[in-house]
């Protein structure tokens, strides 16, 4: 059964269907589109390192980046590449891996179905060769490398790693090159048909599309995968749910001109229901926002005493499990914006409850943003591509966000901006 | 549609009802041998963060945020011999939130461009020295991307010593460091009064509301940009080459290539497809041999400037490699100079750049961007380009690689 939910404001349909395999797929036409836009999503990321196989009884534990791996390796057939099948029929195709999802997708103009095809088949239908396996461990290797020379990189997942010091978020995506070399085909068939199975999957299409063809095309595409009977089982993802294990300060070298300092806060709260969830998510991004973006005197305080440029940035950022907030800025004084930063997260909440006025403005800031994401068919997509917040979509997140008070917000301040749930990370120039 | 404002002030409108954004861009042109680079750099932040009803970002940010979270962005950008300075608005069409946004818009824009803060006759001095310690940090934090700081080095030793060109279209950390308030003042003054602009906005707009708020602009006759923006440079029989050291785990190997042929020029078509063979698409030769065969290097790339007459190849190795990797990149030149080319690869290749042209008609920005080249070049992109790129055969494609000459190269590692 189809079901549709239709958004006014917008004039705009969203069509969802669970197939009898499982696979989620979720349909958004567009009007007046050249471009149709398809992302096919596992609930399956990099933190997903230990879990009971499918076919076994025990926890076991696979190499820290295994699933970005795998996102590589999934390209390769035995007799040829399913990227360039993309290229054959005019679709530009990616893929990535994250804490807790792999995605791969495509945009075309041109043949939509036949690539959509190409997309459903590759992604479910794994080849995993000894000497694919080895040659891949050269190109992850030198991407390693890559990231290792970027100090933005270095300075946000040194961040991340003293925040969930004994948790799986504390290595990077990629993993590293010793952990690569650990990894062979039966492992990687392991993961694959433990977290690729049809009911683990959400297929997001977006832009230029007919819902009935294309739904046809799926459904054509997908006959012949069953079910797969069994529940997924990972191991507990968090070891010390209070947060005790943060690492409060931590510090690396790399030949930069100016020092880079970010602030790392992690959340401990959970929240079951997707609809809190989002809620919660929301209140937390216009929290931030109200203290530190750029309509904010803080701001301009940090600003005109040169604590922050304009290199400063804050985020939130949800994943399965976990959550956490950073603010970062490039800074000839790191121990002064710790200061800054740690002063206005302890005044937060009584600064907060006088901020009515600010409130107002800043959500219609940030709804504005969201309607004109719209767009683009990729950003509609990917901000719901994985099952996270369950059937929920960027036009019940706008009603949600048009919706949420400043005791929401307060709320959530009291929630996220806890004591001893902050950790301090500074790359330092190379000293001369 | 264009409207003349007047000599050398051009509005071109893009209306369409698909978006939920209307955007504004104002494009600054000056022939980039009579501009301070830096001048103008600092000048455009100073613009966007400051002005006298909205004396500083947090008053220009609770504006964007009142006008439902409008971003308001200000750069320069060099195209050939262009200078560009670019201010650019985009905001939640009208009629989504049915309010009067592109009037509101305008006003603000009006208000960033001509009521600049001021003390005196001068640019105010706070908001200047602050701007310019922001822009220097800015601009020296750059070099901490050794890609980019390995491609800058690269230019340097590619673009010959007395060109207008060894000049970062940014300016350089110490040009801004060293600049006046007065030179500011100039800048400022040259740009409102002698530079070719040009202000494009698209989106669900009325055609004749956009004309009547735009003629208000106090924008003199000045004559238009005239002369070509193309770059020439000789091609040199020894080849430059350059090495630094860094403490890094990658190294990085770049190429640069003179390779004359200009936008839109006979062969235009014929060199998109060779560049994107060579390394512009993930289809592409570097990608396929060099990257994936070799696994040699995490990237390798190629990129062409058609305004600027070069092409150059960028590639992140292990730096024990660099022989066999830079013996491979210039193999895979040579590939396509011999006509060695394979059909598969070059449909696939010409399928992506058709996929890229189709899917740009549904990006404001890159619409908007069309109408400034058309309008600095005297040079339209054809209706049937599609066709231009499908027509592209192996024979045009080896006959426009036998145009590329290696100039420079540059070891980072």
């Amino acid at each position: 059964m189809v079901k549709k939910k239709y958004y006014a404001q917008f004039q705009q349909a969203v069509y969802q269907q669970t197939l009898e395999n499982g696979l989620d797929v979720v349909l958004i036409p567009q009007q007046g589109f050249k471009k149709t836009y398809a992302i096919l999503t596992t609930n399956y990321g990099a933190v997903d390192n230990r879990f009971v196989p499918i076919q076994q009884d025990q926890l076991v534990t696979v190499p820290a980046g295994i699933a970005h791996f795998l996102e590589h390796k999934m390209f390769e057939k035995a007799d040829h590449d399913a990227f360039d099948l993309f290229g054959q029929f005019g679709a530009d195709a990616n893929a990535f891996t994250s804490y807790t999802q792999t995605s791969y997708q495509f945009s075309t103009a041109q043949q939509f179905a036949k690539n959509l095809s190409i997309l459903l088949d590759f992604v479910q239908d794994p080849y995993f060769s000894r000497a694919g396996v080895k040659k891949e461990q050269g190109i992850i290797g030198q991407e390693i490398r890559m990231y290792n020379d970027n100090s933005d990189s270095r300075l946000y997942t040194g961040t991340i790693a003293n925040l969930y010091p004994a948790d799986p978020m504390k290595n990077d995506i990629a993993g590293t090159e010793e952990s690569i070399k650990k990894i062979t085909p039966e492992l990687l068939m392991q993961c694959y048909q433990t977290f690729y199975q049809p009911s683990n999957l959400r297929l997001v299409v977006v832009g230029n599309l007919d819902v009935e063809q294309t739904l046809g095309v799926i459904e054509q595409c997908e006959k012949d995968r069953q079910q797969v009977a069994r529940k997924i089982q990972r191991g507990p993802l968090i070891q010390d749910v209070q947060g005790n294990d943060i690492i409060a300060n931590g510090s690396i070298r790399m030949p930069i001109g100016r020092p880079k300092a970010m602030v790392g806060i992690r959340g401990l709260s959970q929240y079951p229901d997707a609809r809190k969830r989002l809620k919660y998510k929301l209140a937390c991004e216009l929290m931030l926002e109200l203290l530190f973006d750029d309509t904010t005197t803080n701001y301009l305080d940090l600003y005109n005493q040169q604590i922050i440029d304009d290199s400063f940035g804050f985020s939130f950022e949800m994943e399965r499990g976990f959550h956490f907030a950073t603010i970062s800025s490039d800074t000839d004084d790191p121990a002064r914006f710790f200061n800054a930063i740690q002063k206005i997260a302890r005044h937060a909440k009584e600064n907060l409850a006088k901020m009515d006025a600010e409130f107002e403005k800043t959500k219609r800031g940030a709804m504005g943003r969201l309607i004109m994401s719209l767009n683009l068919p990729e950003m509609i997509a990917n901000r719901y591509a994985s099952s996270l917040f369950g059937e929920l979509n960027i036009f019940d997140e706008l009603e949600i966000l048009r919706l949420l008070t400043l005791g929401d917000v307060y709320d959530a301040c009291q929630q996220l901006l806890g004591p001893h749930r902050f950790t301090n990370f500074t790359v330092q120039p190379e000293k001369m | 549609m264009q409207i003349d404002l007047n000599t050398g002030v051009r509005l071109h409108i893009i209306p369409s009802q698909k978006y939920t954004t209307n955007r504004i861009l104002v494009n600054f042109a000056a022939h980039q041998g009579h501009v301070n680079n830096a001048a103008r750099n600092l000048l455009v932040n100073l613009l966007i963060n400051g002005s006298q009803n909205y004396p500083d970002q947090t008053a220009v940010a609770r504006q964007l945020s009142s006008l439902y979270g409008a971003e308001l962005d200000g750069y320069v950008a060099r195209l050939g011999l262009a200078h560009n300075v670019r201010l650019s608005l985009t905001y939640v069409n009208d009629q989504i939130v049915n309010d009067s946004l592109t009037k509101k818009a305008v006003n603000f824009l009006h208000e960033v461009l001509f009521a600049p803060l001021r003390e005196g006759q001068v640019l105010s001095p706070t908001s200047w020295q602050l701007q310019r310690d922001n822009l220097a940090a800015t601009l020296t934090s750059w070099d901490d991307d050794k890609q980019y700081l390995a491609a800058k080095r690269l230019f340097n030793l590619y673009f010959s010593a007395d060109s207008v060109m060894q000049n970062p279209g940014t300016g350089t950390v110490q040009d801004v460091i060293s600049l006046s308030n007065a030179e500011l003042m100039n800048a400022y003054q040259a740009m409102l009064q002698e530079d070719q602009i040009d202000i494009i906005i698209a989106g669900n707009v009325d055609v004749e509301q956009v004309q009547k708020l735009f003629a208000d602009w106090p924008l003199q006759p000045r004559q238009p940009l005239g002369s070509e923006i193309f770059y020439r440079q000789l091609v040199l029989s020894k080849i430059r080459q350059g090495i630094g050291q860094e403490a890094i785990q990658q190294a990085k190997l770049d190429l640069a290539y003179n390779f004359p042929v200009y936008f839109l020029d006979e062969d235009y078509y014929s060199a998109v497809v060779m560049n994107g063979l060579y390394g512009a698409s993930p289809y592409s030769l570097l990608f396929n041999n060099v990257r994936e065969k070799a696994s040699l290097a995490y990237y390798a790339s190629s990129g062409y400037r058609p305004f600027g007459g070069y092409l150059f190849v960028q590639t992140g190795i292990n730096s024990n490699n660099h022989d066999q990797a830079e013996r491979l990149i210039q193999e895979q030149l040579m590939a396509m100079q011999d006509n060695d080319i394979d059909d598969v690869q070059l449909t696939r290749i010409k399928n992506g750049l058709v996929n890229g042209i189709l899917t740009s008609q549904d990006n404001q920005g890159q619409l908007m961007e069309r109408a400034v080249i058309s309008s600095l070049t005297g040079l339209t992109i054809p209706e049937n380009s599609v066709d231009r790129i499908l027509a592209v055969n192996r024979h045009q494609v080896s006959a426009v690689a036998q145009k590329v000459k290696l100039q420079a190269t540059y070891f980072l590692k």
